[in-house]
């Protein structure tokens, strides 16, 4: 071997080797052609000779080969192409590599000459002698430098050849691996399926194999609970049945063939069948060998049952199916049939939600088609009935209840599509339910359950609504749409219609799990309040720790004021009023008030954001646009806080109490909160702090954050009180009112200026004279729009007019006129703090 | 289309169709062991990268899949081959029912 050939050796594969690979892959190209071609004659001679169902089966997977060849085929050839393309690169190379050998060795010689010549001219002193040194030196250097550039050739030439052989290999592995499997075994099913012949050509051999293995069960099964049967023959023939076929009961293919031949019958009669035949023969107890034998038999009918009615399947019976197992020919609800279909659900199988959706509304239906709807539905059936539930026991005591079994499946697997939790009529316009408080929904929320079926409907529904970090949030929002509206809409007896005194009929734990789902959906209510339209995207959750929500349009645009502003929609309005009003459970209370925590900080951190952003680049138009959207925000929080808290302001004292901590919390370190509690009394004053209906434990914390001192503003204002005022007011620096009373009164927390704790509250004086209520209320009791309220200035003779009367009113104040000093003070005060906080 | 309606089969057409089917087995397998043949033919290169693991793990998987394909066609086969047969069956029991001579309307019963 030459010098050059140790220094240069070939790179890549041998040119010769990837030529027969090329040939090879054109081979296993034509026998696949070959292969193809002769499916396809065949397929088309099968045509011609024979079209039944059975030949259909066969010609739709001779089919699947027919054309998946192809595609296998093509992707031989674009292999092949790439081998090729590789081959051309790998011979030019060695072309290349055998030119560089042949430059770096004539180099390599001339070096090699010159350096020799050199070294004989050593020692001498002749003048020629140096001349003739200096031109082998010259050589010697001009001969290196080439032998440089020829491995600067050699390294280019290296970098082209291993991009090919990456290039090639890289068509090789797709030609088999576009789905990136890994090697190994498999690989071939793999390749297949790119080919488009992989689950289609397989499945129709599985399909007809189960298809032979559920007659052969149709048969062993029939007669199996005739009495004729001797108990020791009966055993045997169950535990063949059971050993032979259970491990299929759950194949799809299997269950739907089996299915389908029994027939509804077969599921409707099996309990009855096995009850007849233990009576007869005297079983039917617990431990008894041929009881356990029964209650295998049932459960496999289950396992049965719910695969063949998964619609999700490739293979599945028809909704009309499955619908016939509870309806009779006339179309008619037979509610023995459906308390049998759903004993089906109690063997702990899980069923889809095809069939608990289907078997669900037909007992929805039996009991709302039931007159009056009194007594027990479900009185008088099953008798017959059998549960196969492990551990084995006799049939369940008690009354039946259907919809308690289909409830217990949806628990154990939440399912927010399912069609049984919908709101009634889907609007084609919008996507969603025209009318909620038709559908299943409402009557699910006001069905007298039995145990503790009301808690698991309040919980489903909760945890339906909440999307989790996986889930889909569009699905989640229908449901919080679903739930939210119909509690909106109801007007049987729900909520703030009905008389005082007279207790809700949706119990305390849905009524918890509506307070939830309200507090995730805060954020799309207080947009829908600021007039944002719900376009799409996400909130974050207004429970902390959740994901993100869908942003719901909760159906109607909001209501637009006399002075143009946007107000919440009456739904919505409805919906928190009832809420927070129809409930003593301070726990509902303190959710929704986090609720709204987060999501007007959350909200008020993005206007923030964005306003601060356009500041910092003095986009001016943009900074005005962003703080006029900013204040929307916060007046839209500061109106949905007044929705949730216009009433009963006792219990919204304990609750502030409570969430003290939260507040805290809140203060240490939300900036946004400053921002929120900023807008809404830099627009209000006192009064409107008031009006603002529970904005002043805020409003207090607020302020002091704004100003950056807490002594500067508030020792202003506590002279000011002082002077104004005595007595109740001393504190008011620190003191705030927290709401209006249910007859419109103030109640006054003293608050703590550090940690913002609420430390005293005035007691609510519910026997004073009822105020002028058009001053901040609508006759209903409802507090006024927002912008409403402040519509006449506070200076104006019209708001001291009504401000004079409130205050009489009210029962606190005895000096009105020294109280209208305050209100003005109070207001300049304010306002030239404000002016500091240099916002 | 009515079972009576395909009374009339071709079944020796079909006989052979099952037995076309399975016949294809072999050029499947053929295509097979060629794909098996190209798992390492490929050497190491002596410099530089090479294709020779890619060709190999390729072999592996055609010849695998090539190999399945073939076991499908012989089911396939196998299934039509039993179907002409039970047509075969139903065929000559129909001629036997349906001999001409019998009762005026060719049927026995009437």
């Amino acid at each position: 071997m030459s010098r050059s050939e140790a220094l240069f050796p070939y790179l890549g594969d041998h040119p010769a080797q990837v030529t027969r690979l090329s040939e090879q892959l054109a081979d296993i190209e034509q026998s696949l052609a070959l292969v193809g071609e002769a499916v396809t004659d065949t397929r088309t001679q099968l045509r011609q000779t024979w079209v039944e169902t059975a030949a259909d089966l066969c010609d739709s997977d001779i089919g699947v080969l027919a054309t998946g060849l192809p595609a296998l085929a093509q992707r031989l050839v674009a292999a092949r192409t790439s081998v090729d393309e590789h081959q051309v690169v790998l011979a030019a190379g060695r072309r290349d590599v055998d030119d560089i050998r042949v430059r770096y060795d004539h180099q390599l010689a001339r070096y090699e000459q010159a350096s020799s010549a050199l070294s004989g001219l050593i020692g001498s002193t002749a003048s020629a002698d140096f001349a003739k040194a200096d031109a082998h030196k010259a050589a010697m250097t001009s001969a290196n430098s080439a032998m440089s550039l020829i491995d600067a050739d050699y390294r280019a030439l290296a970098v082209r050849c291993n991009t090919s052989a990456q290039t090639c290999s890289a068509a090789l592995t797709a030609s088999w691996n576009g789905g990136g499997q890994s090697a190994g075994a498999g690989a071939g099913s793999a390749l297949l399926a790119q080919g488009g012949m992989g689950s289609g050509s397989f499945r129709v051999l599985h399909l007809t194999r189960m298809q032979q293995l559920a007659a052969q069960a149709e048969d062993e099964l029939k007669g199996i609970n005739e009495v004729t049967l001797l108990p020791e023959e009966r055993s045997a023939r169950l535990e063949d049945v059971l050993d032979k076929y259970g491990r299929y009961a759950d194949d799809p293919d299997f269950a739907t063939a089996l299915s389908t031949s029994l027939g509804q019958d077969y599921f409707r009669e099996l309990p009855g069948e096995l009850g007849d035949y233990q009576h007869f023969w005297g079983g039917g107890q617990d431990g008894n060998e041929d009881y356990q034998l029964d209650s295998r038999l049932f459960a496999m009918s289950a396992a049965v049952l719910a695969a063949a009615t998964d619609s999700e399947a490739t293979s599945h019976v028809s909704a009309d199916w499955i619908a016939d197992l509870t309806h009779d020919d006339r179309g008619g609800v037979q509610p023995g049939w459906v308390v049998t279909a759903t004993d089906y659900l109690r063997t702990g199988v899980q069923f889809p939600p095809s069939y608990l959706d289907a078997v669900g509304q037909s007992a929805i239906d039996w009991e709302r088609s039931r007159p009056d709807g009194s007594g027990d539905p479900w009185q008088g059936y099953g008798n017959e009935r059998f549960n196969g539930a492990e551990p084995l026991s006799d049939p369940p005591i008690g009354r039946p209840d259907p919809l308690g079994a289909v409830l217990d499946q949806y628990s154990a697997r939440p399912d927010p599509t399912s069609a049984l939790f919908t709101g009634g009529p889907i609007d084609p316009a919008t996507g969603r339910s025209a009318d909620p408080a038709a559908g299943n929904l409402m009557w699910l929320l006001h069905r007298s359950w039995e145990g503790d079926g009301a808690d698991q409907l309040g919980d489903l529904l909760d945890v339906m609504s909440n999307p989790g970090p996986n889930g889909d949030p569009q699905a989640a929002g229908d449901v919080a749409y679903n739930v939210l509206t119909a509690v909106a809409l109801g007007d049987d007896g729900l909520g703030r219609w009905l008389p005082q005194g007279m207790p809700s009929e949706l119990s305390g734990e849905i009524r918890d799990s509506v307070a939830n789902i309200t507090a995730r959906y805060m954020g799309s209510i207080i947009g829908e309040a600021g007039g944002q339209p719900a376009t799409g995207g996400l909130f974050p959750s207004g429970i902390p720790g959740e994901s993100s929500v869908a942003r719901v349009d909760f159906g109607q645009p909001p209501d637009v004021s006399m002075y143009g502003d946007t107000v919440p929609n009456t739904s919505v309005a409805r919906a928190l009023t009832w809420l927070y009003q129809d409930t003593d459970n301070t726990d509902v209370r303190e959710t929704l008030y986090a609720g709204w925590l987060t999501s007007s900080g959350v909200g008020a951190a993005e206007g923030l954001h964005e306003a601060e952003l356009a500041n910092a680049t003095g986009d001016s138009a943009a900074y005005h646009r962003e703080v006029l959207e900013l204040r929307a925000h916060t007046a839209a929080s500061a109106q949905v806080f007044g929705l949730l808290t216009q009433t009963d302001v006792n219990s919204f004292g304990a609750s502030d109490a409570e969430a003290a901590a939260k507040v805290e919390e809140m203060r240490s370190g939300t900036k946004t909160i400053v921002v929120v509690g900023k807008e809404i009394v830099g627009a209000t004053g006192l009064p409107g702090r008031i009006l603002s209906a529970g904005i002043g434990i805020f409003n207090n914390m607020l302020i002091d954050d704004v100003i950056g001192t807490h002594e500067g503003i508030a020792s202003d204002h506590h002279n000011m009180v002082n002077q104004a005022s005595a007595g109740a007011l001393t504190h008011l620096s620190s003191a705030t009112v927290t709401s209006l009373s249910q007859l419109g009164l103030p109640v006054i927390s003293e608050l703590n200026p550090s940690t913002g704790v609420a430390v005293g509250q005035t007691a609510t004086v519910d026997t004073a004279a009822v105020p002028d209520a058009a001053l901040f209320t609508e006759p209903d009791g409802r507090l006024l729009a927002y912008d409403d309220i402040y519509a006449a200035g506070p200076g104006s003779a019209e708001r001291i007019e009504a401000f004079e009367r409130w205050c009489q009113g009210t029962a606190l104040f005895g000096d009105t006129s020294s109280l209208l000093d305050y209100e003005g003070e109070v207001r300049d005060g304010y306002n030239a703090g404000l002016d500091r906080a240099q916002y | 289309m009515s079972s009576p309606d395909r009374l009339e089969v071709d079944t020796v057409a079909m006989e052979t169709a099952g037995l076309q089917l399975a016949g294809i087995r072999s050029e499947s397998t053929t295509a097979s062991e060629l794909a098996n043949a190209i798992i390492g033919s490929v050497a190491p290169p002596d410099a530089g990268l090479g294709i020779g693991d890619a060709v190999s793990a390729m072999g592996r998987a055609w010849a695998e899949g090539l190999g399945l394909i073939g076991d499908e066609l012989a089911a396939l086969g196998g299934k039509v081959q039993q179907g002409a047969r039970v047509y075969q069956l139903v065929e000559r029991s129909a001629i036997g029912t349906f001999t001409p001579g019998g009762s005026p309307s060719g049927h026995p019963a009437i």
